[in-house]
């Protein structure tokens, strides 16, 4: 006897185990990580840019701002039209190879910023595909990620909805011995609108409600796979306003 | 990978440790296995011919197994031609000298639960026909039990806080009656408050309870704070 029927069984095996949950993860990793490699050029690009135009710098010095602001172009006489900045900077007046140096880095940045608007579009539309019932709770990558955390949507199924509530919570690395840690509340659910938007009275009743319904949502797309969103919006919303007129 | 390496040349002496398992005896003893698949290296190793054969250094830097036979300054109850289950495979840098030590009669279960290095199980099983790879959690006995048959020598290195029990459970369903098994313990994994010693004490007389326990080899300073435990069933 040799040795394929084992490496074709080994094979199968692998091929069982990668699913659409792990694509969600993996792609749920690109963007984290693409976007820390965005935050860290960023940093270190608008450094660059605060030498040779201060004034304006000064005013995009938020991420997203500053690479959409000089996309069109990083030159003085090009910004201060679109910033109303003065055309007579005390920056450091950059030669036009040293310009054109930066406009490279800030043309990568620009790439970075589109890559992860693309990718965080194409999962949200991977996991409506996928996960209809899951999706009705899908803002701000929060399905992708419970996906991520809970070990797939099948380990959200089977997990207690209060274990679903505190996903992604922050834990306190040294809690002090002789004080008790309150307990969270929330982790990754604080990303969703219902949540974030409640006074923050209401916030732990919500993310609640609303862990249970995605609890709810998960077993339901493990065990039947029928849409049923409707339904669970129609409930979640329901009970989401008897807390919110209490 | 798996590449190619310009043979060294001029072999002084070769003295046996082992079926397939040599010391060569160079400047410095080296110890090498006899390839199976003569002409390739499998990561990185250096290859030695003598007398028509080629030989694959087997490096204790990189392999429990061989760290311990340099300690021991002996082999193992591994034989041409024995079925062996090996639990923890990784991606086979230690798996292929036993499939040297086996040689083409002799079969390495080779069980190893991540995909990634499964995959690199995989592909070295293609290129060695006495390597049958099994993508499994070494816990499912079960499982295991409908393709693994029993076997001469069972050997562990999965790093996990229940690695005796695994082991144990195996043992149980795997190894024939009066043959040998080894594990390595890696003290830091099990407990991180315990001392390196008194968790190998622990694996030990836990061992023992089931096992003959026939020896216990220290690993350093090839591999730190592990250490081999070779029981008898
Ligand atoms: C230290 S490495 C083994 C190195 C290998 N024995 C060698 O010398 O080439 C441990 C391996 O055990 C695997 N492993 C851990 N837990 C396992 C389990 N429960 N079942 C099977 N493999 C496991 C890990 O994925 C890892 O590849």
């Amino acid at each position: 006897m040799d040795n394929s029927d084992f490496i074709k069984r080994a094979r199968e095996t692998i091929k069982l185990r990668l699913s659409v949950d792990d694509l969600i993860a993996k792609l749920v990793n690109l963007i984290d990580e693409g976007e820390k490699a965005e935050n860290s050029l960023f940093k270190a690009a608008y450094d660059a840019y605060f030498l040779y135009y201060p004034e304006a710098a000064a005013i995009i010095s938020e991420r997203d701002r500053f690479v959409e602001t000089l996309s069109g172009g990083l030159e003085r006489d090009v910004v201060c039209g679109r910033l109303g900045t003065t055309g007579e900077s005390m920056g450091y007046d950059m030669s036009a190879e040293d310009a054109q140096i930066l406009s490279v880095y800030l043309n990568e940045l620009k790439n970075m910023s589109d890559m992860r608007t693309f990718a965080e579009r194409h999962l949200d539309k991977t996991v409506a595909d996928n996960y209809p019932n899951l999706a009705i709770f899908n803002v701000n990558m929060v399905i992708p990620r419970l996906i991520t955390l809970g070990g797939g949507v099948k380990g959200l199924a089977f997990m207690p909805s209060s274990k679903v509530q505190i996903l992604g919570a922050e834990r306190t690395l040294f809690s002090r011995p002789g004080r008790r840690e309150a307990s969270p509340k929330y982790g990754v659910l604080f990303k969703h609108p219902l949540v974030e938007g409640a006074p923050q009275d209401k916030r732990g009743k919500i993310a609640k409600i609303l862990a249970a319904k995605i609890n709810l949502a998960a077993k339901i797309e493990t065990f039947s796979e029928n849409d049923q969103s409707a339904a669970i919006k129609k409930q979640l919303e329901d009970e989401v306003r008897a807390v919110m007129d209490k | 990978m798996i590449k190619s390496i310009p043979h060294e040349r001029a072999i002084v002496a070769l003295k046996s440790v082992m079926d397939n398992v040599y010391w060569l005896q160079r400047e410095r003893r080296l110890l090498v296995s006899t390839n199976l698949v003569p002409g390739q290296s499998v990561y990185g190793e250096r290859l030695f011919s003598e007398a028509g054969k080629e030989y694959r250094e087997w490096i204790p830097l990189r392999s429990k197994l061989a760290a311990a036979i340099y300690n021991r300054r002996r082999g193992f109850e591994i034989k041409a031609g024995h079925s062996i289950l090996y639990l923890g495979a990784s991606s086979g840098t230690t798996v292929s000298h036993v499939s040297d030590i086996v040689g083409e009669h002799g079969k390495v279960y080779a069980v190893e639960v991540s995909e990634e290095m499964g995959t690199r199980l995989i592909l070295l099983s293609e290129k060695r026909k006495n390597i049958f790879p099994v993508i499994e959690d070494a816990r499912r006995v079960d499982v295991l039990s409908q393709s693994v048959p029993r076997c001469d020598f069972i050997y562990q290195d999965i790093a996990q806080r229940d690695q005796v029990e695994i082991f144990i459970k195996n043992a149980d369903a795997f190894l024939k009656k009066g043959c040998f098994g080894a594990v390595a313990i890696k003290a830091k994994s099990i407990d991180i408050f315990k001392s390196s010693k008194s968790v190998i004490d622990e694996a030990v007389s836990q061992l023992r309870r089931r096992f003959i326990v026939a020896e216990t080899i220290d690993l350093n300073p090839y591999q730190r704070d592990h250490s081999l435990v070779m029981v008898k069933n």
